[in-house]
């Protein structure tokens, strides 16, 4: 009997753990003495906010990731946007908070940044460019022939090709470092969709590729991610 | 902005050199074609040899500087590149017969350096290029 339902067992555990992992979103509730009259509603790049089933606010996704990127930065919360009597603020709790202005303690409503969905944009300007290494090293020899090809890009940026070869044979080395660019905002891999992910607390490389359906490997790839165990928050990821 | 240069010459079609050529021409177009990049440094060294011959090239990009060396005995060829944004060294050399070259050049953003030295004898032949820049 036992051995009938330990199998469950397992595939109940990994589907509940890939659900928490898939939709981290999904299982955190909204909190705050505001949840009595505000509530959202998701679009799919924008999050609209109502107060008593009137809309005041809304917000998207691009708009978000700036200040939340601050915030969860500086471990400070930082305002977003304000319209009328409400404000929306980017908290260092990786959260969002709408309140009337007029009284924040008492009316707060948080939601999780990630509520309507991941946190992500078209390409935006800006942003550091993603430098990659290429080596190649090839021999062939004939008979007694022989030969080495050795190429190197060191992480100081340093790179080297060595090729030597003796009898009826050749050899080739070839070695650069290159910064990958695109166009005149050059903030986006060439391997990239232009999509990127915003490292929240909490999450790693492993669960953001999850995510999105890809692979550790390719994240760290188009990211130039040497140590896939180092990411930090507010870091961009860039999708495939 | 593209920067990319593939050297890889071999005057004499040894046996399979062809291939390697292909070879490292087709890795240099499909560089070319997938990637955009800007190249920060680049160093390529290639060496080729028939029956008694030897030869070797050497290539390096340290930061701003870029060195180069090459050499080759008997029945060989040989060439180092190396480049930097600022600075560019290129070193190659070709030898028949009883002869010996080597060449080597260093650019740097505070002047370049270049040299070759070839000796032949007994119906040998020796031919070597060094450049640098700035």
């Amino acid at each position: 009997m036992s051995l009938h339902r330990r199998p469950y067992k397992v595939i109940i555990f990994l589907s509940l753990l890939f659900i928490a992992l898939r939709f981290p979103a999904v299982i955190t509730a909204q909190q705050g003495p505001g949840a009595a009259f505000f509530s959202y509603k998701c679009g799919s790049s924008s999050i609209s906010f109502f107060m008593q089933g009137n809309p005041v606010l809304q917000t998207t996704f691009a708009e978000i990731i700036n200040p939340l990127s601050t915030a969860l930065s500086t471990n400070q919360n930082q305002p977003l946007k304000s319209a009328g009597e409400v404000a929306l603020w980017a908290l260092k709790s990786d959260e969002l908070q709408i309140h009337q202005i007029k009284d924040p303690d008492l009316t707060h409503f948080v939601v999780p940044s990630t509520i309507c969905g991941p946190l992500y944009s078209a390409p935006i300007s800006g942003g550091a460019n993603s430098t990659s290494a290429q080596a190649l090293a090839v021999v062939q020899v004939n008979g007694t022939g022989q030969g080495i090809a050795y190429a190197q890009v060191a992480p100081n940026g340093q790179v080297t090709a060595f090729a030597a070869v003796n009898g009826n044979g050749s050899a080739l080395a070839a070695a650069q470092s290159s910064t990958s660019s695109s166009g005149t905002n050059g903030s986006i891999p060439a391997t990239s969709s232009g999509e990127f992910h915003i490292v929240l607390r909490g999450e790693n490389l492993f669960r953001i590729a999850l995510h999105y359906g890809t692979t550790v490997a390719v994240l760290s790839q188009i990211n130039n991610i040497t140590d896939p165990t180092r990411i930090y928050v507010g870091q961009k990821i860039y999708l495939p | 902005m593209r920067n990319l240069v593939l050297v890889s010459v071999q005057p004499v079609a040894f046996k399979g050199g062809r291939k390697l050529l292909a070879l490292a021409l087709l890795v240099g177009m499909l560089s070319l074609a997938i990637v955009p990049m800007v190249v920060n440094a680049q160093a390529t060294a290639t060496a080729a040899s028939s029956g008694f011959g030897a030869a070797f090239g050497y290539a390096q990009s340290i930061g701003p500087i870029a060195y180069t060396q090459a050499g080759s005995i008997g029945n060989g060829f040989a060439s180092g590149s190396a480049f930097t944004p600022s600075s560019s060294s290129l070193s190659s050399v070709f030898t028949t017969g009883p002869a010996a070259a080597f060449a080597t050049s260093i650019g740097t953003p505070f002047g370049s350096n270049a040299f070759v030295q070839v000796a032949s004898m007994f119906g040998g032949s020796g031919s070597g290029f060094a450049f640098a820049s700035p």
